[in-house]
């Protein structure tokens, strides 16, 4: 019984692995040849999608890609590891696939290198030239011109607000939007960080007929539209 | 100006840990960029605490008062490291097998694929303002409260009260080294974090292997898309990776070596781990366990001595652990903790129940589990590779030590996840997807040195002689 060199092994696996993938992931998005040239970018998109919880992973036909790479893996495996024994070269199975996995690992690797040129593409190089404030407006649009908009009328001081809203704080998307304009606003503090200092500001946020809600101790500093209202208390200096 | 003061804030503390592990380490010949690697954990570590303990005097947090007492523990340390005389002892050395040789094409094309990666984290951090979920909620919001207070007199009032700060601390500490709050800033400790783990794994593993092995495992390192994602963001998960992990790393160091300063580095690591997340206690529960197999597995040591490095584990990591607990002591009244826990029921603490619905979790929870490392998005074929490589680890060798460790570390890790999940009130979060990843997230890397240790050439199963 003879070895093959490992270096002629590798290429066979990677290039037997890699051909059966590429064929595979052709004969998938070709199933609609109209649609072939967006459903190949998605494909490729996606092998890096930004989140901070879970990366989500690429999919064919509502699968994740890795299931088809795995099935591949074992076909390829079983195939090498037949001519292997009919050539009459002695191999051993965990090293076979230790090979092919290592090939579709590469593969997988090219992919996500794709991927994340289209990320820095599509979203990083937009943003590169922006300042801060450009970004947050493209990133979180109204809301974060609203936190503009309040931080300018109560001058970035370090008011003590009460913050009232008809969102559902409890979950998201509210409760995001609640922390973002907190996080944005601080010093303003809708948060009660400060709340052993007396309540001296309301921000009343996206809460219809809002001009409902003002006390009568307090007055309107501007009024957005009927759901948007900032006010101070009527003893308190604008900018503190 | 700003950015030279921000520079200087970082390379202060970088450079005091850079002292401690020349103290620590002073017998081995560890390379500079290994002993930053690790020294800029220490740094930041010691530099949160030492603002801790300024939050609890009330003494302000100005830039001149930080650095001032970052310099005055850095002279003694200083005079210390000049006089003192640097003697190899030992043969051991992280850097014991260099290549010397030309990089091969294999090594180039690695370095190349680690500096793509490095370039798109350090473009992403740059580009993309605080925006994630638990900055913006939690952690770098107590920074930019830490910041405008310059104290911690509102800690009190803090999200998640009585959680660890050391991620807050260090994001404020920047912006404070800045001179003004910067959304950008703030994520610069993170991708420094990042770099110094995997100049360490590559120390580490070249320790064990050759260049080109050691290189295959950063470059696997930087396949993950959560950890790369992780390292262009102020999240929490990638400090505590980098504590836990080289705290186990450092554990098999010295087993490696016997070498008693990797004791102390492990301890304060896995001390320090416990100041970034809730789960660092755990994790110093963990890193004890290992120690005292590992322990159990030296038979060169008498029991004495034995009971005496177990002593040299314990003290440290427990007395940094204890560092917040005893500050939470003194500043939170019991009363206070009690509504804070009450208002957000069952989160931070652990409920367990064993009824049978809660045994119906089971196979809910280990699918998940085994989709999430598998079949998601996030650690490319790192598993699976794992997965055969183990195959090949148990029908080939299956002596060494270290990968007995290692392989024991994430089983527990697994189990310890399945439990958690399974049988307390934490199964609710892991149904809503947005713990089970980062949690996976805080061990990955011992995945990627498994891989490699148990596929390099037979060198380091059978060297054993140091």
């Amino acid at each position: 019984m003879k070895n093959p060199s490992p270096q002629k092994f590798f290429l066979l696996s990677f290039s037997i692995t890699i051909f059966i993938f590429i064929l595979s992931i052709i004969l998938i998005l070709n199933s609609d040849p109209s649609s072939f040239k967006n459903s190949l970018g998605k494909f490729l998109k996606d092998f890096f999608i930004a989140n901070y919880n879970s990366s989500p992973p690429s999919h064919l036909l509502g699968k994740s890609v890795l299931l088809y790479l795995y099935l591949i893996i074992f076909l390829v495996t079983a195939l090498l590891k037949l001519g292997f024994k009919i050539k009459g070269e002695e191999v051993p199975l965990s090293k076979i696939i230790f090979n092919v996995t290592l090939s579709g690992l590469l593969f997988v690797t090219t992919l996500q290198t794709i991927g994340i040129q289209s990320y820095e593409m599509r979203i990083l190089n937009p943003l590169g030239n922006k300042s801060i404030e450009e970004k947050y407006r493209v990133l979180m649009k109204g809301l974060y011109q609203s936190a503009k908009e309040i931080r300018t009328q109560l001058n970035s001081s370090p008011y003590q607000c009460q913050f009232l809203t008809d969102m559902d704080l409890s979950k998201d998307p509210g409760m995001y939007y609640q922390r973002f304009l907190a996080y944005t606003l601080y010093p303003i503090d809708i948060r009660e960080i400060r709340k052993s200092e007396p309540q001296n500001c309301l921000i009343i946020f996206e809460k219809e007929n809002a001009r409902n809600f003002i006390p009568p101790d307090y007055r309107v500093l501007e009024e957005f539209d009927d759901a948007n209202i900032v006010a101070i208390k009527t003893t308190e200096p604008i900018g503190l | 100006m700003n950015i030279l003061m921000l520079i200087l804030g970082l390379l202060l503390p970088a450079f005091l840990g850079h002292l401690i592990v020349q103290l620590i380490l002073r017998r081995q010949k560890i390379p500079f960029l290994c002993s930053v690697a690790l020294g800029y954990g220490i740094g930041t570590g010691i530099l949160t605490h030492l603002m801790l303990v300024l939050g609890f005097f009330h003494i302000p947090y100005t830039f001149r008062n930080i650095t001032s007492f970052l310099i005055v523990l850095a002279i003694p340390l200083m005079i210390f490291f000049i006089k003192m005389q640097r003697k190899s002892l030992l043969s051991f050395s992280v850097t014991s097998n260099p290549s010397q040789a030309k990089p091969s094409w294999i090594e180039l094309t690695l370095i190349g694929y680690i500096f793509f990666q490095a370039y798109f984290i350090l473009l992403s951090a740059s580009t993309i303002p605080v925006l994630s979920w638990d900055s913006v909620a939690s952690h770098s919001f107590i920074a930019k409260i830490i910041f405008y207070d310059r104290s911690l007199i509102h800690h009190l009032n803090f999200p998640h009260t009585d959680y660890p700060i050391h991620t807050p601390l260090l994001e404020s500490w920047v912006t404070i080294a800045f001179g003004k709050w910067d959304d950008i800033v703030i994520n610069i400790p993170f991708p420094l974090t990042l770099m110094c783990l995997a100049i360490f794994i590559y120390f580490f593993l070249i320790h064990f292997t050759s260049s080109r092995w050691a290189l295959s495992g950063v470059a696997l390192l930087l396949t993950s898309n959560l950890l790369i994602y992780h390292a262009s963001i102020p999240y929490r998960d990638l400090p505590l990776l980098y504590y836990s992990c080289i705290a186990i790393m450092s554990l098999i160091l010295w087993y490696r070596s016997q070498e008693q300063g990797w004791i102390w580095v492990a301890a304060i690591f896995s001390g320090l781990g416990s100041f970034v997340k809730v789960e660092g206690y755990g994790y110093v529960g963990l890193h004890i366990a290992i120690f005292c197999f590992l322990l159990w597995q030296t038979p060169s040591q008498n029991f004495k001595n034995k009971i005496f490095s177990f002593g040299k584990f314990l003290l440290p990591a427990i007395g940094i652990t204890s560092i917040y607990l005893l500050y939470k002591h003194f500043v939170f009244p019991a009363p206070e903790i009690s509504s804070v826990i009450s208002l957000e029921p069952g989160w931070r603490d652990i409920r367990l129940a064993l009824s049978q619905e809660h045994f119906e979790h089971i196979p809910t929870v280990l699918g998940l589990i085994l989709k999430d490392l598998f079949l998601s998005g996030n650690w490319n074929m790192t598993w699976f590779l794992l997965l055969i490589s183990v195959w090949r680890w148990v029908t080939t060798d299956t002596s060494s030590k270290e990968i007995q460790v290692l392989l024991l570390t994430l089983a527990f890790f697994i189990a310890a996840s399945l439990f958690l999940f399974s049988f307390t009130q934490h199964y609710i979060w892991f149904i809503k997807g947005t713990v089970l990843s980062r949690l996976i997230l805080h061990f990955y890397p011992l995945a990627v040195i498994l891989i490699i240790l148990i596929n390099t050439p037979s060198k380091f199963k059978s060297d054993k002689n140091i």
